[in-house]
């Protein structure tokens, strides 16, 4: 649905779109997009804002830690966003005695060729799964940093380029403490967003047993929506979309404060502030918009900072507004 | 774990506690305080200090509280602030001009620079709750430290700078403690040593022992590099750092290049009558003294030998108690400098300064007292190893107020009599320990044993004013034990004059009152007319005066005054002296020139064993009264600002008239103004005129107190302001939002809508959000969400 969007509190406001500048291009990709959010919100009901944080991660080709209770559709949605844009799904259902190599892939001698041949791992794949991320140990999740930040894998000194729409979506239950490894910062720091999905509402729910009811559980793999190279096309149109100097300077702002505030001890570093730039275009790009404004940066700072940010308190959404209150705009 | 966990919570708590954030506010006071002290030898008094340091601590805390509020608001300085800061930075160089060109007064050059840093750390401390200016605020307060306590050697400042070196090594630990705790997590956790604080006292004790050497040392160190008036480049009158850098005149100390009216430890030959000696064993031809007369010996070792010749500064500058600079030896002779003063005094006036005292009159003429009933020579003590002649000053009664010190400076006086203010006890010049050099000349009236005052000699007395009021209380006796006192020439109609006095003294049996009342009607029933001279073949030249001419000059006030209250009784003498005029003051010298033109005739009257009161019959002249203390300098301050606001009533309310309908009806009229100012601007940009829609939106909103807060953007606040009732209200609002993001955030090779399109939106908001529609918004919603 082209148009300008602006989100006021909970609400998404429609803009007219006659006068919305877009480009033709622009319009069609858009479309695209917009049949991706149509998809997730029938699998995921009741949560837009989720599956708005979900497309600007997307968007902006970072990767997406879902942090919830279980049973509340983590998994879901990473199924119906994998299968939504396309591409080979893979999964790996994290456990303690998970090893590096059962995600990049590993070196195997063959007795014809008389040469090792490489096994690529789950990494090769256009959306990686990783379930309960946080039950796999140390050495284990950080076989995912050079596959995260640089989309390429080193396996017996070998580089191997993973695919370039490659996308992460890990999920953990930060409930059960018992068998789980919490994630490095270094770990955090490579993810673009932490999203939680929450139990949905009334109605929602009603709706969602209604549909249970009377539909067939259908296990096979839903048809992509977005066509080949469409995706990666879109992420090439959010990187040229123009950013003001005065919202970098926003930007920048924003960060030194995250760095100085007495309650956090581990401030946006400066890879977090390029993800939370792009994450801010991605935003004006799902709004229709040529440019990035101050708005789009504070709407996506709650998901991009609360992945990144050593917070001291049990509760880092207030310190995030508090800080978006006390940074001037301008 | 859990000792890292202490250790995490342990640190937390020190670090906050060093955090903190009032520290930049202490050190800018210290250093504004440390400024004023320096600047009291140069302008000022302990009891302004004691006055202004306060109320500017006062205010500066209560700026500061009142902006670190506004940041817990979310209101941050901004771009304006720095020139702001700018302004007042340099707001003292247009001040200075200003008070240079309407007075004499001015400032040194020095202190003009460190009035611009005062200036610039009041307005840093008043924003150091905000990260960056607190910085910024310590570091020109050490500089504004350094500098004040560079050109001042005032006692105090030792015990500042030692609270400021505190302050500032606390302020920079919570600073490094600051940094630390934001870098170090989890595993290493520093532990703040308790110990430096036994450390930090320990620290300064070298510090302590070592700055009364250093600072001298320093004050002659820095000049070099310190920002200074005049030195050897160029001749600034206000400079204060002695001879060839301004008109300072300063007490020598090595290199004498001038005489003048100071106190000084050096002595140079001059052919002068000196009143100093000194032997001197030199071979050479000794130079020609013109006339000799009584002298001081002195030791050897002050006189200083010169072949230039000296010259002679009969004018005044500004003192200071500075170190004088070495000299180089290559400095320019100094011209003598001439003054039409016979004396200039120093301290309060308006002061009567006794020549001569005159008790008989024979109806024209009056002849001078007699020496009677005093001791042939005056007792001397020393008091602080300075000799000082005494004067004994009988108060039965308590009518007289703490004796108070004045300056004579003595330059063209041709007499030997000391000019002595009225209840003179005390007299002393530099180095003249011998008593039998002074003498009465008459009741108390001191003079020195030689023929006349030596020029350039610097005399001090003390006197002890009258507390009129007190005098009200008191017997006030008749007769002073002479009957010349009270004799009424023949050739006056007594028993005329006695009527005139009797009915000018009114009906009040007070004896002080119906004094005061004579005097006063006198004031006001004649003119001061200096020309007027009564006829030569007059033989009552006060009756003609009071009953005729009403006219006269300062002698006939005094005589007609003498012979009124002479006819009621009381014991009277006329006085002549100077009257040192508070008009004639001298702000730059801080002096009073005394000339010919201020030679004055007045009388006093015998109240007790003892004392004469100054009575000031002629208009124009008034009587020093005891020094006022803060409670009535207050009052006086107050009374007058109340009589000015009275005397000018009509102005003053319809002035506030005009304030309150201003201020009533400031919105309307400041909307006006500017929606006219926006019809009529036609801006060559369509980003423009979005920008300055939005501004005149926000301004607008502003005086209704829908105030934008600094982390919402202009079209989200239009937004949360749109009435969401009113369909095309709130379309013309999302559309301008729209723009407004444009014009501030799109790229400038990206266009909107069409220019007419776009120009319409901006008519269509302003005439949609108008005052009257923003107050009825207001008062609709009982909350108010964008209210910060």
């Amino acid at each position: 649905m082209p148009g300008y969007r602006i989100l006021a509190g909970d609400t998404i406001i429609i803009m007219p779109v006659q006068s919305c500048p877009l480009s033709p291009s622009h319009a069609q990709d858009l479309a695209g997009i917009d049949q991706v959010r149509v998809a997730l919100n029938g699998v995921l009901r009741g949560k837009p804002n989720v599956i708005e944080n979900v497309l600007v991660c997307l968007l902006a080709q970072g990767h997406l830690l879902i942090e919830d209770r279980p049973g509340l559709g983590k998994t879901t949605l990473a199924k119906a966003l994998a299968d939504a844009v396309g591409g080979h799904l893979a999964r790996v259902q994290c456990t303690p005695d998970l090893l590096p190599s059962d995600i990049t892939g590993f070196s195997i001698f063959n007795q014809k060729a008389h040469e090792f041949e490489f096994r690529p791992g789950p990494v090769f794949s256009e959306v990686l799964l990783a379930d309960e991320i946080n039950r796999s140990t140390p050495r284990t999740q950080s076989a995912l940093l050079e596959a995260m930040a640089e989309r390429q894998v080193t396996v017996d000194g070998l580089r191997h380029p993973l695919s370039p729409q490659f996308l992460v979506i890990a999920t953990q239950n930060p409930h059960e403490q018992h068998g789980t490894y919490p994630l490095p910062e270094a770990q955090l720091d490579r993810f673009a967003m932490k999203l939680s999905v929450g139990y949905p509402e009334s109605d929602d729910e009603i709706e969602m047993l209604a549909a249970a009811a009377t539909t067939i559980d259908d296990r096979e793999a839903r048809p992509a929506i977005l066509v080949p190279g469409q995706l990666f096309r879109l992420q090439q149109s959010v990187r040229h979309l123009s950013i003001d100097r005065s919202v970098q300077d926003y930007l920048v702002r924003l960060a030194q404060a995250t760095r100085r505030h007495p309650h956090i001890s581990l401030g946006v570093s400066p890879r977090g502030l390029l993800t939370w730039q792009r994450a801010a275009q991605a935003q004006a790009f799902l709004r229709s918009r040529e440019f990035v404004t101050p708005d789009d940066v504070q709407d996506v700072a709650l998901p991009v900072l609360s992945v990144r940010l050593g917070i001291e308190r049990d509760d880092p959404e207030s310190i995030i507004r508090e800080l978006l209150k006390t940074v001037s705009v301008s | 774990m859990n000792t890292n966990i202490e250790l995490v919570a342990r640190t937390r708590v020190h670090g906050r506690a060093l955090r903190a954030e009032t520290l930049p506010l202490i050190l800018s006071l210290l250093a504004v305080t440390t400024l004023e002290i320096a600047q009291w030898e140069a302008v000022g008094t302990r009891w302004q200090i004691a006055v202004k340091v306060p109320i500017i601590a006062a205010v500066m805390t209560w700026m500061y509280w009142v902006f670190s509020r506004w940041k817990g608001i979310g209101l941050v300085p901004g771009r304006l602030t720095s020139v702001l800061l700018l302004v007042l930075a340099l707001l003292p160089i247009p001040v200075e001009a200003v008070q240079r060109a309407s007075s004499d007064a001015g400032n040194t050059l020095e202190l003009l620079l460190l009035a611009g840093f005062r200036n610039l750390v009041c307005g840093l401390a008043v924003i150091s709750y905000q990260r960056g200016f607190d910085r910024m605020c310590c570091v020109v307060s050490m500089f504004l430290m350094i500098f004040a306590s560079a050109i001042t050697s005032d006692p105090v400042v030792h015990l500042l700078v030692v609270l400021f070196t505190v302050c500032g090594i606390w302020w920079l630990m919570g600073l490094y403690w600051d940094s630390l705790s934001g870098q170090l997590i989890g595993a290493t956790q520093p532990r703040f040593p308790k110990y430096f604080l036994i450390l930090i006292p320990l620290l300064l004790l070298p510090v302590l022992a070592i700055l009364p050497v250093v600072a001298p040392l320093a004050a002659r160190a820095l000049p070099g590099w310190l920002p200074s008036s005049g030195g050897d480049q160029w001749n600034d009158p206000y400079a204060r750092s002695g001879v060839n850098d301004g008109d300072a005149m300063v007490p020598a100390t090595d290199d004498a290049r001038s005489f003048g009216p100071v106190e000084t430890e050096i002595f140079m030959e001059s052919t002068k009558p000196s009143l100093y000696d000194v032997f001197n064993e030199m071979y050479g031809k000794p130079p020609k003294v013109q006339k000799s007369d009584r002298a001081i010996a002195l030791r050897p070792e002050f006189l200083k030998h010169s072949h230039e010749r000296m010259a002679k500064q009969q004018k005044l500058g500004k003192q200071f108690s500075t170190v004088r600079r070495a000299r180089s030896p290559q400095l320019k002779a100094q011209q003598d400098v001439t003054s039409s003063a016979l004396l200039y005094v120093g301290g309060r006036a308006p002061q009567h300064l006794r020549l001569e005292v005159f008790d008989l009159f024979d109806g024209v003429e009056w002849f001078p007292e007699e020496l009677v009933g005093m001791p042939d020579y005056l007792k001397l003590t020393m008091l602080g190893q300075q000799p000082w002649i005494q004067v004994p000053q009988p108060d039965p009664e308590d009518v007289l107020a703490p004796a108070e010190p004045h300056q004579l400076k003595i330059i063209n006086l041709q007499t030997n009599r000391i000019p002595s203010p009225p209840g003179l006890v005390g007299v002393h010049i530099d180095k003249v320990d011998r008593a039998d050099l002074f003498a009465w000349a008459q009741n108390s009236i001191i003079k020195m044993d030689r023929d006349e005052l030596p020029d350039l000699t610097v005399i001090h007395v003390q006197s002890r004013t009258v507390r009129r009021e007190r005098l009200r209380e008191t017997l006030i006796h008749n007769s002073s034990g002479h009957t010349i006192h009270r004799q009424v020439p023949q050739s006056v109609d007594e028993a005329k004059l006695a009527a005139l006095a009797n009915s000018w003294a009114g009906p009040s049996t007070n004896p002080w009152n119906r004094i005061e009342a004579v005097v006063a009607r006198l004031r006001a029933s004649c003119i001061v007319d200096r020309d007027y001279r009564a006829p030569e073949s007059c033989d009552d030249t006060v009756g003609e005066f009071l009953f005729e001419s009403k006219r006269g000059n300062d002698y006939m006030f005094a005589s007609a005054a003498a012979l009124l209250l002479r006819s009621l009784g009381h014991s009277t003498r006329v006085v002549t002296g100077f009257y040192v005029d508070p008009a004639k003051y001298e702000q730059q010298s801080r002096h009073t020139p005394v000339g010919r033109g201020d030679v004055h005739v007045w009388l006093e009257i015998y109240t007790s064993p003892g004392t004469w009161v100054t009575l000031e019959p002629t208009p124009g002249y008034e009587v020093l009264r005891p020094a006022p203390n803060l409670w009535q300098r207050c009052l006086q301050t107050l009374t007058a600002v109340v009589m000015h606001v009275l005397q000018n009533s009509w102005s003053y309310a319809v002035c506030s008239l005009l304030v309150i309908t201003a201020w009533r009806f400031r919105a309307e009229v400041s909307d006006r103004i500017l929606t006219g100012l926006w019809h009529l601007q036609r801006d060559r940009h369509s980003r423009q005129h979005v920008l300055r829609t939005l501004l005149l939106l926000e301004n607008r909103c502003r005086w209704i107190g829908f105030v934008r807060g600094p982390s919402d953007t202009a079209s989200k606040w239009l937004l949360s302001l749109a009435d969401t009732q009113g369909a095309q209200e709130h379309d013309v609002v999302c559309r301008f939002s729209r723009m407004s993001d444009w014009a501030q955030y799109a790229p400038p090779h990206q266009t909107a809508i069409p220019e007419s399109h776009l120009r319409e939106i901006c008519h269509d908001i302003v005439n949609y959000f108008t005052l009257v529609h923003i107050k009825d918004l207001r008062s609709r919603r009982s909350t108010r969400p964008s209210r910060r």
